[in-house]
């Protein structure tokens, strides 16, 4: 039984990954529930995307029992708390999606360090993914979403890389080449926070935190 | 997204699974969140020729439609948010009198919890008072299942059936189990009965309704595997639960590895009474689980009492469960556990939990970047300070859609929200009430065709003064950009007459109208002032497509080298009076967002400093929107001056 959070703003396609992982776990031959849950706004209300593979009853993740969570968005993965087990994994991305009604207010957005402590106290893994501005050849900036979960797929061992590739090659064949360069890159990115873990950076720290 | 016999389905789309299925012909309904992706998943099949597949005009006319298409003999479905059951509802009570032929499925998702916000209601009073058997999925399998076990059970009793969903059933996802999709070829035909199809007579509707309740009853005898009863002789306590909160049991029992009594309803119309009877005979304590009203709770103590049996009854009369708002899983571990005294499980790190509410950024309702609505609403405030209007005592009533935004900060231009159409009405009567100050009241298009129109004849007729602003995007956008009688094509993008809200307004009697492109700030601030200065009903129609939707190439806006200045004395109007996440102040002054600017030029309108423009070369811009082209296939350049 594995169970995951995705959380992210509306626009940055949570359903998408939600699906896509849901499909891969389908492909294995689990059995899927899910749940999401987005808001009014056709652009920028919170979504949060609850998946468990395996036997289940409840569409949501019980309390401290997500083995991951996804943030697409970093205010976001504050949504998710609840829901982190001791020892699971926070895979949370760098961008920010400040509200009109926060800017306007003046008020204060949480900084990275302040989630990952949040996560870290609960006894959770947080890596925080630093923003990177590449871009394919065509100029097309890689979805962080398919960014994210290359990320997943090389810190976790749910599905082969493989699998996972081929999942994003037939799921949406017209994207499949962008949507590939952006799971690649995730993956690489991973492995060289992995393997950087010994020595202490500031991303380390926050990689190699918790347990 | 399928596997073989699998498919993952949300609880919306297994309904409309479950009547392809069934052989549906005719789909009809009208968007509302939770229950819009139920005809959005049928309408790619209403390409392929037995089924007809609309979005209505408003929830009234569906039903009717698919009530039409079920008297002459075809199975229909109609499907929409709780708030449509109300707009529907005269006609759902007559035609659940006059009973049907064909299968007649009205699917129904109530928003607990209000995710969507309108009304928290629970739509099961309807099924009590139109006598509608009324069937509850808990799941995305059991909606399919349901959906298509509806239209028979519809056609054997002779009564269109009530499908009722609740928004987490509705947005749960499942591998659902699915068989073929059959297409019933069937010859229509209507004969003429007026004792059954009219009211015309008192008797008759008194024998309608009678009836309407020998069917109800006729229904229990084919409910079959529904409403299964369990019977764990070795414990006292039971549980009585419908819809998602029996799948929340399901997980807390199986996770304690406990066993007691469980009866799970399916049909909350007729209700299982005899299976009531035999649970609450085998245990000394009950708990009774179902989101909003304690209506299986209040039934089950009534049989309790005709029945002799007096075990504890436990729900929301003890208050052990709210009556708003939608259940969890730990609301119902916690309630499960008060009534078998476990200890709850400790509250860990309750401290940090709280420091992540406290850090989490609320957000509300937000237009999009290059919205025309913002733009209008930007207008609107304009045209009353211009006219020396006090903003903060001009009333404008708002309406339901993306236009409702219009009430965030920073436009804080609405005042009202009611429900759909009621903008003009409720503008006339603040009017009648005495209020001489000019009173706006602004209005979506999809509003305006839904329930707009009636609203706006009754003001002409009235003769009061009231400023109306339409806001034609040419969707209904906020519950996904669906098309309306004014976007000049149907769902499957054929094209279609287009009904012209202006002409619309001039036959309703209004005598001043005006059409304007709301980017023409200046046009439209105008346009308003004179509509506001005219004495009787004045209708601007604000027309320009939704943002979201327009996939055209917008040069976006910038900042003229050296002309914002860094010492904010203009407040950064730009920013703080447009309210766009496409601008960000920085030190140096503002800055225009190049990937997130629409176009709108909203915030160059705003500048005092006249710093924000779009003077780019030619070949510059030829770039750019190519550039545009390859990533996103569109071609046509918007003109620079719009
Ligand atoms: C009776 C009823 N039916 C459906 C809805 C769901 N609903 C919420 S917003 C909205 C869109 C209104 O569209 P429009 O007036 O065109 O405004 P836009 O979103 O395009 O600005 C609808 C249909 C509702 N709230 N009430
Ligand atoms: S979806 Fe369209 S109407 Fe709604 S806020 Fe966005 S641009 Fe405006």
């Amino acid at each position: 039984m594995t169970n995951l959070v995705i959380v992210g703003v509306g626009g940055q396609r949570v359903i998408t990954l939600g699906n896509l992982i849901a499909r891969c776990a389908l492909e294995a031959g689990l059995t899927v529930r899910g749940h999401a849950q987005s808001s009014l706004a056709v652009l920028g209300g919170s979504v949060t995307y609850h998946l468990r593979l395996g036997p289940s009853y409840s569409p949501f993740v019980p309390h401290g029992q997500a083995d991951v969570i996804l943030a697409l968005e970093l205010a976001e993965t504050l949504r998710a708390v609840p829901y982190i087990k001791d020892g699971g994994l926070a895979l949370v991305s760098e961008d920010k999606k400040a509200p009109m009604n926060l800017i306007l207010s003046h008020a204060h957005y949480p900084t990275p360090e302040e989630v990952a402590q949040i996560y870290r106290h609960l006894g959770a893994r947080f890596i925080l993914l630093p923003k990177e501005n590449q871009k394919t050849q065509k100029g097309r900036a890689l979805p962080e979403a398919w960014r994210l979960l290359g990320v997943m797929s090389a810190v976790t061992s749910f599905w082969s890389r493989k699998k996972i590739e081929e999942t994003i090659a037939a799921y949406r064949p017209r994207e499949a080449s962008l949507n590939l360069a952006a799971f690649r890159r995730g993956y690489q990115l991973a492995q060289e926070i992995e393997a950087k873990a010994a020595a202490s950076s500031p991303i380390e720290k926050a990689a190699s935190a918790g347990k | 997204m399928s596997t073989s016999n699998r498919m993952y389905l949300t609880g919306d789309q297994a309904v409309a699974r479950g009547a392809l299925e069934a052989g549906v012909a005719v789909a009809t309904g009208y968007p509302g969140n939770p229950s819009t992706r139920a005809i959005d998943f049928l309408l790619p099949h209403a390409h392929k020729g037995s089924l007809y597949a609309e979005w209505s005009v408003n929830e009234k006319v569906a039903v009717e439609v698919a009530a039409g298409a079920a008297w002459a003999g075809q199975r229909s479905l109609v499907a929409m948010k709780m708030s449509g059951l109300n707009v529907a509802a005269d006609s759902l009570l007559s035609i659940a009198h006059s009973g049907t032929r064909g299968g007649l499925v009205i699917y129904v998702a109530d928003d607990v919890n209000a995710y969507y916000g309108m009304v928290e209601q629970d739509s099961r009073y309807y099924a009590l008072m139109a006598c509608l058997p009324t069937l509850m999925p808990a799941d995305p399998q059991e909606a399919k299942d349901l959906a298509r076990f509806a239209f028979q059970l519809s056609e054997v009793v002779g009564t269109p059936i009530l499908l009722r969903s609740t928004t987490n059933i509705a947005n749960a996802f499942q591998d659902v189990t699915v068989e073929e999709p059959q297409a019933l070829i069937r010859e229509a035909t209507f004969q003429r009965q007026p004792e059954i199809y009219t009211k015309a007579i008192s008797s008759w509707c008194v024998t309608q309704h009678q009836n309407a309740l020998e069917r109800l009853s006729q229904v229990a005898s084919h409910l079959g595997p529904l409403n299964p009863l369990k019977i764990a002789p070795s414990s006292p306590y039971g549980v009585i639960a419908c819809g998602l909160p029996w799948q929340y049991l399901q997980e807390v029992v199986s996770s304690w590895g406990i066993a007691l009594s469980t009866l799970k309803v399916d049909s909350f119309s007729p209700l299982p009474e005899d299976k009531i009877a035999a649970l609450l005979r085998e245990v000394k304590d009950v708990l009774v689980l179902e989101e909003l009203e304690p209506l299986v709770e209040d039934q089950t103590k009534k049989i309790a009492w005709e029945r002799g049996l007096s075990p504890r009854i436990r729900g929301k009369g003890d208050n052990t469960l709210p009556r708003t708002g939608d259940y969890s899983l730990e609301m119902i571990a916690g309630a499960l556990g008060k009534m078998l005294n476990r200890a709850p499980p400790p509250r860990k790190q309750e401290e940090v939990l709280q420091r992540a509410r406290t850090l989490s950024v609320a957000r509300k309702l937000e237009f999009c970047p290059g919205c025309p609505h913002r733009v209008t609403y930007y207008a609107i405030n304009q045209a009353i300070e211009q006219l020396g209007l006090p903003r903060e005592e001009t009333i404008t009533t708002g309406d339901i859609g993306c236009t409702i935004i219009g009430m965030s900060e920073p436009q804080n231009t609405c005042w009202t929200e009611v429900a759909m159409g009621a903008s003009i009405p409720l503008a006339q009567g603040m009017k009648l009430s005495g209020i001489d100050r000019p009173l706006l009241a602004a209005i979506g298009d999809g509003t305006f065709y839904h329930a707009g129109i009636p609203g706006l004849l009754n003001a002409v007729q009235s003769g009061v003064n009231l400023t109306i602003i339409v806001m034609d995007n040419s969707y209904i956008a906020m519950t996904g950009h669906q098309p309306h009688p004014g976007t000049g094509r149907n769902p499957l993008g054929e094209k279609r007459p287009t009904a012209d809200i202006v002409s619309l307004a001039l036959a309703c009697g209004v005598q001043h109208v005006t059409p304007v492109n709301p980017f023409r700030v200046t046009a439209t601030v105008e346009a308003i002032e004179r509509a506001i200065k005219y004495p009787g009903v004045a209708v601007v129609v604000a027309q320009a497509e939704c943002a979201y939707t327009d996939r055209r190439f917008h040069l976006p806006y910038r900042v003229k080298e050296g002309r914002c200045p860094a010492d904010k004395s203009c407040g950064v109007a730009c920013l703080y009076q447009v309210g766009c996440t496409g601008v960000e102040e920085r030190d140096s002054g503002a800055v225009i967002l190049e990937k997130q600017c629409r176009g709108c030029g909203l915030c160059a309108a705003a500048c005092p400093h006249n710093a924000i423009g779009r003077d780019y070369s030619w070949p510059t811009v030829k770039q750019a929107a190519s550039r545009y082209w390859r990533s996103r296939g569109s071609r046509t350049i918007v003109p620079m001056e719009h």
